[in-house]
Parts: structure tokens; C-alpha cells; sequence
């Protein structure tokens, strides 16, 4: 039971390979174990909730978190007049979704106002096809794992950065089978693109890389430009490089060269974290790392961190 | 701001219900009880009878003494009867004893018979005398006997004389213990 244990595993569902740090959360968080394996070895060996534990993994609990191209993140503006009327506008929101995508949808939202205005409620939605979401939670209680949480990577990341800066910034995550383009700011996430690209095309094929470029780059633009409009404040200067492809030197020099900002990766937060173990890949386990940072109000969700 | 959470609500942990803690005091309730009467109170008697037969043990080990302690009750038994056996044979000695026999024998004999003989041991009387015919002389055995102070008497020796006269010896054995009587 939750309440009587103090550890959390974190899992990170990636195509490639499955990412797990197992953390004990209070008095402060403190990594006990992680590390990562290649999708097949879990999912082959029989029964899997022992390879967890000869793996060195003990506790059950788990926040879970993937990606995948069906995800969709929404910025929904609502006057303030009518709470009710705000929680059905975006059930209408979402069913017109599943109707246009002719697929159900899981979902979840948060509606906030904001700082200055207090007429509009701002609801940010998250969206992901519900046949895929439950065959990853179904997989995890396969592993013998209780999951207390499915987060959102986007968000997770966010928190991991939110340790070390307080400004706007665009995050790229090269992942293996997608690469996710977002802007991440201070207190939510407006905008997500998904491209079904990842970094396993280029092995295949060294051929396409100047395709995933441009479409890398189209992404980042596109998101640039929504943020221009949309406000003129808070215009960021510092873009983020992370995941697996984020030591792939084209697209490093590439997103450097094309789009105008002071790009990084995730390994330069180490400086900011002195809790989390140097020899930690925050470009790898960063997602992972940041499913484990939820704040209290997760109690609300049913866990009691 | 709350955190995104795409969990399902049917995956979601239900949260502790009035009926579930109930359900769950009433489970631990049970338990206990089958504890105490399935498993603490037979291994407590078990204990017990451990213990008990621990100081049977114990009792039979110690046994020799009982076994000694009844040979010398056994011993002291044997003393006291020794004691009153010479007690008993005192008795018999006395007078009031051989008052009675003398009664016995002298109330017994039948008119017309004369004593002609009296002798006797600690264990033997033969008592011979004359009568007119053998019938007296019978008679006076049966009186002998049905006195009940011989536990036997037989005809020692009848001699016939001269018209139907005879000379008798009736043998009477005396009877151990007689000394209640007087």
C-alpha cells in the first residue's frame, strides 16, 4: 500500500528501450536504483515482476510515462461565467475529436486562470488514443507493476528543467520512434508537436536525414511563430536538446545552425541537481527523472507523495 | 496546478470506503481469533501437557524411595502381626480359654457316660471314657462337633465290652483363635 511506502518507480515506456529509476521520496528525493534495458528483454522473460526484482527493482508503485504520435495538447480559453459549463465545453471538445480521428481518446485537463486575467479560464488539455494508453498500463501490470500515475513526458521534462531555469524555452526530444517538438514555460505546456520520425530512420537509412531535418525544423518554426502571436512577452531565447538522438551531431549542428537560439541538452542541468547521481544520463533519463518530481497535488490523483 | 494524469479512473486506486474499513477490522477481528483458538491456546495445552508429563517423569524417577519406604512399612507390618500373633498365643494360654473347652466338654457329655481320660497339647484333645452303648458314644462326638469349639472330632478308638458297653477316645483338634469368644 502507497501510504506505507516511501518509493516510487519511475518508468519510462520508450520505443527503444524501457528507462526505470526506482527513488525513495522523502525526507528528499534520493535515487536507489535505475537503469536501462532494451524493450524485448522485458517483455520476453517470464514472469517479468521477477526480472524487475533480479534487475534490482522492489517496489511496486509506478508513474508511468511514453510517447506516442496519437498524443495531442490542447490550449482551450473559456470566459469565466459558468464552472460546469467549462468541464462540458471540453468533454464536447474532445468528443469532437474522437469523432473527427474516429478514435477513442483518454484524456485529462487542467484549468487555471491567468496571472493578470481574470476573466478567462485557461484549460490545457492532454489527449492520447485510449486503445494505445491502456495497452502501456496493461503492459506495466503485466510487469506486475501498480500504476498510481500516467504522466505526461512533456510535463515531466518540464519539471526537471523548472530546477534550473525559470524562462521560456523550446524542448526537442529525439526519441526512437518520434521526435516531439514543445515550447515549456514556467507554469504549463501550451503547445506539442509529435513528428513520426525518430532516430531509428536514420539508422536505417542515412538517406532521410535531411528529411527529419526539415521537418525538425519546420516544427520548431511553426511553434515560434504560435508563441509570437500569441504574446509578445516571455519571447524564448534558449532551445533544449534531449533523448536518445540528442548526441547525433547532425541534428545538433543543424538545429544550431537553422533555428537562431542558444541550443543545449540536458546534460547541463547536472550542476542544478545535486541529488540526482552524476553518472545519471539526464538526455536519457530525463523524462524518467522528471515523472518522479510531481508535486503534492498529485495526492489528488489518488498517490500521497 | 494540478498535474495531467492519463490514468484511467477504473485503473485508479478506490479510495478507503467506511464499508472497506469495516470489512477490513472485521477480517483482522477474525484472524485473531482463529489465532487464539486454532493456534496459541492447543500449543498453551500442549505446553501444559508437556509440563505434566514432565513431572510424571519426575515422580517415576523417584520411585526407589516409594519402593523402599513400602518395604519397610512391609517390615513394620510383619513386626506388629509377629507381635500379635505372640499376643494371640498368650491368650490362648489363659484360664478363661480352657474354661470354656471344659465347659464344653463336661455340658456335652451324655447321662450315663463316664470320662475315664482327659489328655492334652496346645493343638490336641483325646478325651476317652465308657458308656452303656456306641449311641452315646455317638452322641457325644456330634455335640463335640456341633459345639463349634473344634474345628474337627473324630471317633479315636471304640472298644465293645460285655453287653453293649463300650470304652471310647474321641480325638478333637482345638481351633486357633478361639479367644473372641470368651
Amino acid at each position: 500500500m502507497f501510504i506505507f511506502n516511501n518509493r516510487i518507480l519511475s518508468v519510462d515506456m520508450g520505443s527503444h528501450s524501457y528507462k526505470l529509476i526506482e527513488a525513495k521520496l522523502k525526507p528528499e528525493l534520493r535515487i536507489m536504483h535505475y537503469g536501462a534495458y532494451p524493450k524485448e528483454q522485458l517483455l520476453e522473460e517470464v514472469p517479468t515482476n521477477r526480472e524487475l526484482k533480479r534487475l534490482g527493482f522492489h517496489t511496486r508503485d509506478a508513474v508511468l510515462s511514453y510517447h506516442h504520435s496519437s498524443f495531442m495538447v490542447r490550449e482551450m480559453h473559456f470566459p469565466v461565467e459558468d464552472d460546469a459549463l467549462v468541464h462540458l465545453s471540453i468533454q464536447d471538445k474532445i468528443q469532437q475529436y474522437e469523432t473527427d480521428f474516429k478514435e477513442e481518446l483518454d484524456y485529462d485537463y487542467t484549468i487555471r486562470l491567468q496571472e493578470g486575467e481574470s476573466e478567462i479560464y485557461h484549460a490545457t488539455t492532454v489527449a492520447v488514443s485510449k486503445s494505445i494508453n491502456r495497452n502501456y498500463i496493461d503492459q506495466a501490470i503485466g510487469f506486475g507493476l501498480k500504476p498510481l500515475f500516467v504522466d505526461v513526458q512533456i510535463n515531466a521534462i518540464q519539471r526537471v528543467i523548472k530546477k534550473a531555469w525559470n524562462f521560456d524555452y523550446l524542448l526537442v526530444d529525439i526519441g526512437y520512434e518520434n521526435i516531439s517538438v514543445g515550447i515549456g514555460c514556467t507554469e504549463y505546456v501550451p503547445m506539442l508537436k509529435v513528428i513520426p520520425i525518430g532516430y531509428k530512420s536514420l539508422q536505417e537509412d542515412s538517406c532521410q536525414i535531411e528529411e527529419i531535418l526539415i521537418q525538425i525544423q519546420s516544427a520548431c518554426r511553426q511553434l515560434m511563430q504560435y508563441r509570437r502571436n500569441k504574446s509578445i512577452k516571455n519571447i524564448f531565447k534558449r532551445g533544449i536538446l534531449y533523448g536518445g538522438g540528442a548526441y547525433i551531431p547532425e541534428i545538433k549542428n543543424c538545429l544550431k545552425e537553422k533555428i537562431p537560439l542558444e541550443w543545449c541538452d540536458l546534460q547541463a542541468l547536472h550542476q542544478f541537481l545535486p541529488l540526482i547521481p552524476d553518472d545519471l544520463d539526464l538526455n536519457i533519463y530525463g523524462n524518467c527523472l522528471g515523472s518522479l518530481l510531481l508535486d503534492e497535488k498529485r495526492q489528488q490523483g489518488g498517490m500521497s507523495i | 496546478m494540478t498535474e495531467i494524469n492519463l490514468l484511467p479512473s477504473e485503473y485508479r486506486k478506490k479510495p478507503l470506503t467506511l464499508r472497506n474499513i469495516l470489512l477490513i477490522l472485521f477480517v483482522i477481528l477474525l484472524a485473531g481469533l482463529i489465532m487464539k483458538y486454532a493456534c496459541i491456546e492447543p500449543l498453551h495445552k500442549e505446553q501444559d501437557g508437556k509440563q505434566q508429563l514432565g513431572a510424571l517423569r519426575q515422580e517415576t524417577l523417584e520411585l526407589p524411595e516409594l519402593e523402599e519406604l513400602c518395604i519397610q512399612q512391609k517390615d513394620l507390618f510383619e513386626e506388629l502381626n509377629q507381635r500379635f500373633l505372640a499376643f494371640q498365643a498368650l491368650e490362648e494360654n489363659t484360664p478363661l480359654y480352657w474354661q470354656g473347652i471344659l465347659s464344653t466338654i463336661m455340658e456335652s457329655l451324655p447321662e450315663g457316660s463316664v470320662l475315664t481320660q482327659f489328655t492334652c497339647d496346645n493343638s490336641i484333645l483325646l478325651i476317652s471314657g465308657t458308656c452303656p452303648n456306641d449311641k452315646i458314644s455317638a452322641a457325644y462326638l456330634r455335640k463335640l462337633t456341633e459345639s463349634g469349639h473344634f474345628p474337627e472330632a473324630r471317633m479315636e478308638k471304640i472298644v465293645y465290652q460285655q453287653n453293649d458297653e463300650v470304652t471310647y477316645t474321641i480325638r478333637c483338634s482345638l481351633e486357633k483363635g478361639m479367644e473372641g469368644k470368651y
